[in-house]
């Protein structure tokens, strides 16, 4: 058992390395405008992703169950899932591949503090063994990559929309493109989010007759949905852009991660089973 | 009736109803809500926070959901996002299929291509033919995105209609019973709910919990539990069946769950100071581990405001979950002191204070939820439009093109992306590419 959690250990810090020295040759790409420096970012950031990928692999056949009981386990894949979903969306809006300034840091940050906890086997309570929880824990991840994205725009908007500004932002795409790409990835994001809301209230009829039971994780997180849905109404319909779009949406994006992380701790939650 | 309705689709009115039902959710979060919080709990926050409670009392706080102004706000909601939904609707129809000529383009260039020709290169990259006339040709690609936004709100209508419906018609319940033990019709159930359009749920006939079986991982965590149980009917016929938890047991149209909590229910037989005896069933939660016990109280439960603490073990040896030998132990509190304690097993008895206690017999409990609503296939389709109108709202905004045939037998091209136009640069320069760019103002 030591040698297995040694091994899983040491190959979560292996993709750790991999994303730093991802991070270091990308930002130093972006920052003095070094074309080939960034392209070859990726090399270590795939390297990173498949390492990553082996580890969960194995301790995904260690422990029997996916990646979501232990907080090691979840973030870690959500770490997975962000640096995923990135290139995913890379591979069509080529556009955005600037945000991997943010996504990398915030992959191997999310690593490293998975390793900092004890990544005991936990067992899968007989409830969680349904498919409807794994879409429901799936795509809460997405939506995290998806708003990480998002995130990575809306800093770059504030960054970018000073009196003085550095030279490497330039690099960056114009004010009104970063302004879009925050918009639309909040809206994938606010998608995803329902459909992971919709999918555990399934999972939670399908376990016990019930599918909204006013859940504190359940309430924040319609919570944070609802936060979402105006700021896409207001960006809508009442024009909300540039500086107050990027500060509400780092508002909402805070409250997501105390929806995803702070509220599974609460006691009188199902979800605390999580992070017990 | 017009008014009304634009009343309902102000800007203005959608978004101080998000903000409304935003704000009364936070609200219920902070304040205990009487459905949710035990009494205790309720009772220690009230004291922790009298004024609070004194705003939360006179305000009807305790019951946001069941409040009047929430169920005006989820109204006006309803209303805004169906007349919403309608709008959308009726603009996506017309945009699909009456497409009016529109002249607002996000570029417009001019191309040496023959209209017909630079019509077909278009319909063999994704594009659509929707109307010709007049030396006018407009294609689309992905027609089906204006649909996008209608079926999300459409999505999310679906789901509000059903999850009233639900909240009207449900009735649930809980039993916990003993092996053996039979629950009759007539028996209330714990933690009785209904909807406001339907009774209190009464089963069908008597039901007995015939067996419980646990299976346990190496960490000593539950695995699964399975409940075996017959249902009973005047005629003396029997029908046996079982449930486990994810897999639910149909009867007589009834859902049963089985639930995740179960232990050891102990038939203590006491007598009490007048020399009269009677038989108690404690029921306690399976211990977490075989060498830690579980504890329940019962408060009152000798008829003499006193308390009566009790804990057991599964193995009194503290060994495994798989050797049932347990050791239970009954305190007796009265007045915040303590009288006394006795450890039992099968057929041990012992005094604490007036009382003499003797520990019977004891059986495996286990509980099942009772559920009987209609309206889950709504909530299901909610979910599927939803996830289908998010898909073809973000993933496919339609990208529009108008042909305008020239007299010099080129072609005037505009084009224009009807949602985050600033997404596709690439895709209208490869068109520019492939339609033998001429271009004109760019």
């Amino acid at each position: 058992m030591d040698n297995q959690v040694a091994i899983y250990v040491a190959l979560n810090w292996l993709a750790v390395l991999c994303y730093v020295g991802a991070t270091i040759a990308n930002v130093s790409g972006v920052m003095f405008r070094k074309e080939v420096v960034e392209q070859r970012s990726y090399w270590p950031a795939w390297l990173g992703l498949i390492v990553h990928s082996v580890a969960i692999a194995y301790w995904w056949s260690i422990v029997g169950h996916g990646p979501y009981m232990a907080p090691s386990e979840v973030l870690s894949s959500d770490a997975w899932i962000t640096i995923v979903v990135f290139f995913i969306f890379l591979r069509f809006f080529p556009r955005i591949k600037t945000a991997s300034v943010i996504v990398f840091p915030v992959a191997f940050l999310m690593i490293a503090l998975a390793n900092f906890y004890n990544p005991g086997i936990r067992s899968l309570p007989p409830t969680f063994g349904s498919i409807w929880l794994v879409l429901h824990i799936a795509f809460y991840k997405i939506a995290l990559g998806t708003l990480v994205i998002a995130l990575a725009f809306s800093i770059f908007y504030l960054l970018k929309n000073r009196r003085t500004t550095s030279a490497w932002m330039q690099r960056l795409p114009e004010l009104d493109g970063i302004d879009l790409y925050a918009y639309r990835f909040t809206g994938f994001g606010f998608i995803f989010w329902a459909i992971g809301m919709l999918a555990g209230s399934i999972w939670a009829y399908k376990s016990w007759g019930r599918f909204w039971g006013w859940d504190p994780v359940e309430t924040w997180s319609l919570i944070t949905w609802l936060l979402f849905g105006i700021y896409l109404h207001l960006r809508r319909f009442f024009r909300l852009n540039g500086n107050r779009a990027a500060w509400l949406f780092i508002f909402c994006f805070i409250m997501s991660l105390v929806s995803l992380f702070v509220t599974s701790h609460m006691g009188s939650s199902i979800h605390a089973e999580y992070f017990k | 009736m017009d008014m009304l309705k634009r009343f309902f689709l102000s800007r203005s009115t959608i978004i101080s109803l998000i903000m409304s039902a935003l704000f009364a959710i936070t609200l219920a979060a902070f304040i205990p809500q009487s459905f949710l919080a035990l009494s205790d709990k309720m009772l220690a926050w009230q004291l922790a926070h009298p004024l609070l409670e004194r705003c939360s009392t006179l305000l009807g706080l305790h019951h946001i959901y069941t409040h009047p102004l929430f169920a005006i706000i989820l109204v006006g909601v309803s209303i805004s996002l169906a007349l919403s939904t309608w709008n959308q609707c009726q603009t996506a129809w017309q945009r699909t299929f009456q497409p009016k000529r529109d002249n607002s383009c996000s570029e417009i260039f001019f191309v040496a291509t023959a209209m017909k020709e630079a019509c077909r290169i278009l319909i063999s990259n994704g594009y659509h033919r929707q109307t010709a006339a007049d030396g006018n040709m407009r294609l689309v690609r992905h027609p089906w995105g204006y649909w996008g936004n209608a079926l999300l709100h459409f999505g999310m209508v679906v789901t509000i209609a059903a999850s009233l419906f639900i909240a009207l018609t449900q009735q649930r319940g809980i039993i916990q019973l003993a092996e053996g033990v039979v629950q009759q019709p007539a028996d209330p159930l714990l933690m009785e709910e209904h909807g406001l359009l339907v009774n209190p749920l009464v089963l069908p006939g008597p039901l007995r919990l015939d067996r419980v079986t646990c299976s346990f991982w190496p960490s000593n965590a539950v695995r699964q539990i399975e409940s075996k149980l017959s249902f009973l009917s005047d005629t003396g016929t029997i029908e046996t069946k079982s449930v486990e938890i994810n897999s639910i047991l149909h009867h007589n149209g009834i859902r049963f769950y089985q639930g995740v909590e179960f232990g050891h229910a102990f038939f203590v037989e006491v007598t009490g100071p007048n020399g009269l005896k009677r038989i108690l069933q404690l029921q306690i939660r399976h211990p977490e581990a075989p060498d830690k016990p579980s504890y329940n109280d019962f408060q009152d439960l000798l008829g003499d405001g006193g308390l009566v603490r009790a804990k057991y073990l599964v193995d009194a040896d503290k060994k495994s979950f798989q050797h049932v030998n347990p050791l239970l132990t009954l305190r007796l509190d009265k007045q915040g002191k303590e009288l006394g304690q006795i450890p039992l097993r099968v057929g041990e008895q012992g005094t604490i204070g007036p009382y003499s206690f003797r520990l019977g017999a004891f059986a495996p409990w286990s509980r099942l939820i009772i559920v009987n609503l209609n309206g889950m296939p709504g909530i299901f389709l909610g979910f599927f439009i939803i996830c289908l109108g998010g898909a073809l709202h973000y993933f496919t905004p339609p990208r529009e093109v108008s042909l305008h045939a020239t007299p010099s037998g080129g072609t005037v091209v505009c084009w224009r992306a009807t949602k985050f136009s600033g997404f596709y640069p690439d895709e209208l320069a490869l068109l520019k590419k492939m339609l033998e760019l001429e271009d004109n103002n760019g």
